[in-house]
């Protein structure tokens, strides 16, 4: 069986839209895709389905042959077992630790060295070198952005998540950011799904392109094809109204 | 001055506090986090001795832990004395009386935590024992440090259950508080006055350093 990310994720809110959210992605290597819609649609409770921080009503959710949320079955494994990596969309950088151990957070396991090691060589990767001893508060929105996500490399995660990485940025620092999280997810070998809302941003970090309407995937495929050949009406004017 | 009470309810405030750091901080993770329906019944007891007086306390835990009841005869069989006029048996009382002023700090500091912080710590492989102790805990001390003296300024200020539940044996279960309303009932004011200054001066002194600790920009971390 060919690796993929296969998911059937059902969530009924009180208020607001249900949410079916189901489609199966393959994971070959440096794939990132973008999940994009409107503000609403449900793309950051699929997100959260999953990394396992939300769990749904009903479906099913598989990753690489192993299952992670099974409702018929009864299974749920939690986020810590999954082996995932979140940003989120303010960094959610912990306040009492510095750059260097917030990236190393998830290394208990390892050696004190190795992890040095392992924080030094993320860091430098990601641009924030000289920035391991400060407190997060001390930090730019661009800065925080690249400690989560160095944060969130550290561990050798399975599969990477973000979560409009780039909303809480604003002007020169979101457009030049952008260019090097498109870099940076290329070269970090882990398959990625970014959330966004913006079609500047989802034609520049995506490769493959998921649009989420009223709670539902609606089309899937190379970001380009879907902006250039939308589905249907509905999807092409999510996808066009920038115009 | 009656330095072995003043002692004696130091010892019996730190003991109490310490107790209620082990009881009432994971009583408070759960207030904090669960979202059980009747977690408001649980909320409303431990909220209790807030309102009740003492002697109500008092009496029903001698109804319940009397020598004579089965719960009391298994006080006696594990601690090897009667509950009422004992160390222990005030030790525990205290502990109730003085739950609500550790657990509802505790409880408002653990929820004010950012709940994407833990969630972060899950997704970082942390378990949720290991998220509250690395990201919940330093996040919440200064909620957790006043909660902690609240219940030693609390109890090193309690009088009814004390006389209540431990009686008043020198040495034994006379507390500060008692000692002084001895000395007023025996006509010893200047005696009653120094001991008085003295429990005045130190709560005075342990509410001003939680009021400080809790200003702005003090132990407390700044920022996302």
């Amino acid at each position: 069986m060919e690796r993929a990310l296969t998911f059937d994720i059902v969530r009924r809110f009180r208020r607001g839209p249900r949410i079916d959210a189901r489609a199966e992605w393959p994971l070959a290597q440096d794939r990132v895709t973008v999940l994009f819609g409107p503000s609403g649609a449900g793309k950051t409770t699929v997100l959260r389905a999953l990394a396992g921080l939300e769990r749904p009503d009903a479906g099913a959710i598989s990753f690489d042959g192993e299952t992670w949320f099974d409702a018929a079955r009864g299974i749920h494994v939690r986020a810590q077992a999954r082996r995932v990596g979140f940003v989120f969309q303010e960094g959610a950088l912990f306040p009492h630790l510095s750059v260097a151990r917030n990236v190393a957070f998830g290394l208990r396991g390892l050696p004190r060295a190795e992890r040095r090691a392992r924080v030094e060589d993320l860091a430098a990767r990601v641009g924030i070198g000289d920035l391991l001893r400060r407190r997060p508060a001390e930090l730019s929105g661009g800065q925080r952005q690249r400690v989560a996500l160095a944060r969130a490399l550290a561990p050798g995660p399975r599969l990477l998540l973000l979560d409009e990485p780039l909303s809480a940025l604003d002007g020169p620092a979101r457009a030049a950011l952008r260019d090097e999280l498109r870099a940076l997810l290329e070269r970090a070998d882990v398959p990625a799904v970014v959330v966004t809302h913006d079609r500047g941003e989802a034609r520049a970090l995506g490769h493959r392109l998921a649009v989420l309407v009223d709670g539902a995937i609606r089309q899937v495929g190379p970001v380009e094809q879907v902006f250039a050949a939308p589905a249907d009406a509905e999807v092409a004017r999510v996808v066009g109204e920038e115009g | 001055m009656d330095v072995q009470a003043l002692l004696l309810s130091l010892q019996l405030a730190g003991l109490t506090t310490l107790v209620l750091l082990a009881l009432g901080l994971p009583l408070a993770w759960w207030l904090a986090s669960s979202r059980f329906r009747l977690k408001f019944l649980v909320e409303a007891v431990v909220a209790l001795p807030l309102v009740l007086p003492p002697t109500v306390l008092g009496f029903y835990l001698l109804a319940v832990l009397g020598p004579r009841t089965p719960a009391g005869r298994a006080w006696e069989a594990v601690f090897g004395h009667p509950f009422p006029f004992s160390f222990g048996g005030l030790l525990a009382a205290s502990v109730l009386y003085s739950l609500p002023f550790a657990v509802q700090p505790f409880a408002a500091a653990l929820a004010g935590v950012d709940r994407r912080l833990v969630e972060a710590a899950h997704t970082l492989g942390a378990s949720r024992l290991g998220a509250f102790v690395r990201v919940m805990l330093p996040l919440a001390w200064p909620g957790v440090l006043a909660g902690a003296v609240l219940s030693f300024a609390h109890t090193l200020g309690e009088f009814g259950v004390v006389l209540m539940v431990g009686g008043n044996i020198p040495g034994r279960t006379r507390t500060v508080s008692v000692a002084i309303f001895d000395q007023v009932e025996a006509l010893e004011y200047a005696a009653a006055a120094r001991t008085a200054g003295l429990l005045l001066a130190i709560s005075f002194s342990v509410l001003a350093l939680v009021y400080a600790v809790q200003r702005p920009g003090v132990l407390r971390w700044n920022g996302r």
